[in-house]
């Protein structure tokens, strides 16, 4: 996959390296070498362009240039508005800041919880024992794991 | 005389330990890519005089953009005694990247590791030796605030020089393929004479990871790498160094120390998807808000004291043909421009503690999406945004941009921008011909400068550079606290490039206009009255009298001028005016004022920063013609219409 498609929070590693020659020189010496582990930092408004992790340097990219640059998932970790309905997830991490972390949890969601899938548009999940309504920005900040 | 170079990645603190040494007064900003060539200053040390070079920042040694042509060559042919590659101790990989291509280039290099005091406050433990040991370099800690590090430096430099001993030699063995590649290559380019000053190894490396240069250089010999290999190889090559980079760092760091909460957590909100513009919108309020608003006072001060030396001359000096042109032309016109001086300061320091602080890169990140419809980047926003207070400094500071083709792109729209010298114009003319409108006859015209400015960047990246984008690859800084001296370096380096134009290109016009406009008689017989007459039947179909066209030549000089000639000639613009023209003539005439010639001043830093008198003269030409048009359409519409 391309790394523009990977969601954020998400982590990939790179496989190859597309620029034309007289950009690829810098975007290897910046660090997007094949091996290296990239992380989706954010989006800007609009979602493009977007923020990366690589070597320890936040670099922005805009998507025609991320389109350019081929990884695969590292983890198994994506939003859970990509779940699917039915299914039982283990929530690993969070994408919002410590507003949104104090109000998912005390809905009952917090990172290594069990949460199922009850229906998707609106979204209604059951964690700890509970059954919640969440809206699909909440469900694209919260990152699960199949089990 | 020892020469010693700094090279290293853009936002490292480089100048800050350039002008830490050398006691030189560079800006250093919070915005990659700040020395856009090379600056140099000598130091004494311990009795010998050492010169030190401050190289552009780079992430890698191809020759490809202007920074790393400027770098590489530098190496190649001046040939400094030290090369001193500077690396930021929160984030060495890409730095150390850069060093080890400057160690396969050449012997006699060093390490620094800028910004230790940072990493110490974040309990980051580094080890020194580990890094001298696997990269076989003088390694020295420095900090450029606090001084520490910098005689050690200093040592170790002349250290270098005298002894010609760089610590150890160790060379970075690539994969098996790419080593037998090389050997195939060393063994052919031994032998060839004119290769000789040259390294061999390194001429091997940079012909496999496909560097045009080197390729063309080989050439000649017979030596070629096919395109698909070379991909391959480059690939391969900048993998090998980045595994090696953090194969030692796992070994020289031995505890990384807290995250950078503050960082993030400033982050989160500043680049936030929906607060992000918002926040954006808000932060250029603010700046002009203090450029105009909190700046004003001194601008009145300044216009008070001016007008007192006027009176106080013609007082003192009586009248006569010297009094008025003293006071008339010189006083008058310069002083006009010097009321301004507050503004520009103002808004140079507002701006200033964006960058300094690490604001700007976010802005340009949060606005991309909009740029990147014109085939521009979020950076060439900022400098347009500066063009409403004046062009000068807008164009000035296109200087950040990286990309040479948008940065002339954003050089050739910005004078549409309306400036603040145009404002007493619009504001003149609403106010005698749209009474009760004004407000809504301003604001379009602030619109449609707008729309001219996006349409002309389309159009110019369409005929330029056939509509190709400009890559939005860029660092975001960490935060930092703004310096004084910084800061105030910020301020002054640009704010006295505008006192020099005053003093300058200002004051020869001043006197200039004083002469046309009194000589041989006064007003209706002078020749400002021949030149506006002479002139007047190309501007026929749009309806001008010959007095505004005098204005119009006039006001090339400083847009304010237009106001000030309409005063000369009309005596009284609000009940001579609507007997001569019709109102959509006189909105002809403010759309005129708004898109033609830029000012004197404008066209002078347009011919520094594009590099020549033809871009200067396009730009002249072209907004002429934007305007002829634009207001003649307006003028013969209107003219049906009524």
């Amino acid at each position: 996959m391309k790394l523009s498609e990977a969601a954020v929070g998400t982590k990939v590693k790179i496989l190859s390296v597309n620029f034309p020659p007289e950009l690829q020189g810098r975007i290897l010496g910046l660090g997007f070498v094949p091996g290296a582990i990239v992380e989706v930092i954010k989006e800007a408004p609009f979602g493009d362009p977007r923020v990366y992790m690589v070597h320890g340097k936040m670099i922005t990219l805009r998507k025609s240039e991320a389109d350019l640059i081929e990884v695969k998932p590292l983890s198994r970790q994506f939003p859970l508005s990509m779940a699917e309905v039915g299914k039982r997830y283990i929530i690993k991490s969070f994408l919002g800041g410590p507003f949104f972390i104090s109000r998912v949890r005390s809905m009952g969601i917090d990172i290594g919880n069990i949460i199922e899938v009850r229906s998707k548009f609106p979204m209604t999940v059951v964690v700890s024992g509970k059954v919640v309504r969440i809206g699909m920005g909440m469900a694209e900040k919260i990152l699960v794991e199949e089990i | 005389m020892s020469i010693v170079a700094f090279v290293g990645n853009p936002n490292v603190g480089k100048s800050s330990l350039f002008n830490a040494i050398t006691g030189a007064r560079q800006y250093v900003a919070n915005w990659p890519g700040v020395t856009v060539s090379r600056k140099e200053g000598i130091r004494r040390w311990r009795g010998r005089e050492i010169k030190f070079v401050d190289l552009p920042g780079i992430y890698s040694l191809g020759a490809i953009s202007i920074d790393e042509k400027i770098t590489r060559d530098y190496l190649l042919k001046e040939s400094p005694d030290v090369v001193v590659v500077v690396v930021d101790a929160l984030n060495m990989q890409q730095g150390l990247y850069l060093l080890i291509e400057v160690l396969e280039m050449r012997e006699n290099v060093m390490l620094v590791v800028n910004a230790i005091d940072e990493a110490k406050k974040r309990g980051m433990n580094i080890n020194k030796y580990e890094l001298e040991k696997h990269f076989g370099v003088h390694v020295v800690f420095t900090s450029a605030v606090t001084g520490e590090g910098i005689e050690e430096l200093l040592d170790k430099i002349l250290h270098i020089i005298t002894t010609k001993e760089v610590h150890s030699f160790v060379e970075l063995t690539y994969q098996k393929e790419i080593e037998e590649k090389v050997k195939e290559l060393e063994k052919k380019i031994e032998n060839i004479e004119d290769l000789k000053p040259y390294k061999p190894r390194w001429l091997a490396l940079k012909a496999l990871e496909g560097d045009p240069e080197v390729l063309n250089l080989l050439k000649k010999f017979g030596i070629s790498i096919p395109d698909e290999e070379s991909k391959k190889y480059k690939e391969m090559i900048a993998q090998r160094r980045y595994q090696y980079i953090d194969s030692v760092l796992k070994e020289a760091i031995t505890s990384f120390g807290q995250k950078l909460t503050i960082s993030e957590a400033l982050d989160h909100v500043i680049t936030h998807k929906f607060l992000g513009i918002p926040i954006f919108l808000a932060m250029m309020y603010l700046v002009f808000t203090f450029t105009f608003n909190v700046m004003s006072p001194l601008s009145d001060l300044i216009d008070i004291g001016i007008s007192n030396l006027g009176e106080w001359l013609r007082n003192v000096m009586g009248s006569g043909w010297v009094t008025s042109l003293v006071v008339d032309g010189v006083i008058n016109g310069v002083g006009a421009v010097l009321v301004f001086v507050p503004n520009i300061f103002g808004m140079f320091l507002a701006l200033g503690f964006m960058e300094e602080v690490g604001y700007l890169p976010r802005a340009a990140f949060v606005i991309d999406k909009l740029m990147y419809k014109l085939k521009l980047s979020g950076r060439s926003f900022m400098s347009l945004i500066l063009g409403f207070g004046c062009n000068v400094p807008a164009v000035m500071s296109t200087r950040g941009i990286a990309d040479p083709r948008e940065r002339l792109i954003t050089i050739l729209v910005s004078p549409f921008i309306t400036c603040s010298a145009r404002l007493p114009i619009y504001i003149l003319l609403a106010g005698i011909f749209f009474k009760g409108h004004e407000a809504a006859v301003i604001f379009a015209l602030y619109i449609s400068s707008i729309i001219l400015t996006a349409v002309s960047a389309t159009l110019l990246n369409k005929i330029l550079f056939k509509g190709q984008p400009v890559p939005l690859v860029m660092e975001l800084p960490r935060y930092r606290l703004p310096g004084f001296k910084n800061l105030w370096l910020y301020v002054w380096e640009r704010g006295k490039h505008f006192l020099e134009k005053a003093g300058t290109i200002i004051l020869v016009s001043a006197i200039i206009i004083w002469f046309l406009g009194n000589y041989p008689a006064p007003a209706d017989k002078s020749f400002a009255a021949d030149l506006g007459k002479f002139f007047e039947p190309i501007f026929r179909p749009l309806g001008y009298d010959w007095r505004m066209v005098t204005a119009l030549i006039f006001g090339t000089a400083a847009k304010e001028v237009v106001v000030s000639t309409f005063q000369m000639m009309y005596g009284d613009p609000a009940s001579v005016l609507p007997n001569l023209i019709t109102p959509p003539v006189a909105l002809s005439f403010m759309f005129f004022v708004m898109a033609y010639i830029p000012c004197l001043a404008t066209i002078a830093v347009i011919k520094t920063e594009a590099g020549g008198w033809k871009w200067a003269t396009f730009s002249v030409l072209y907004s002429l013609s934007v305007a002829y048009t634009i207001s003649l359409l307006i003028s013969v519409i209107g003219r049906a219409i009524l």
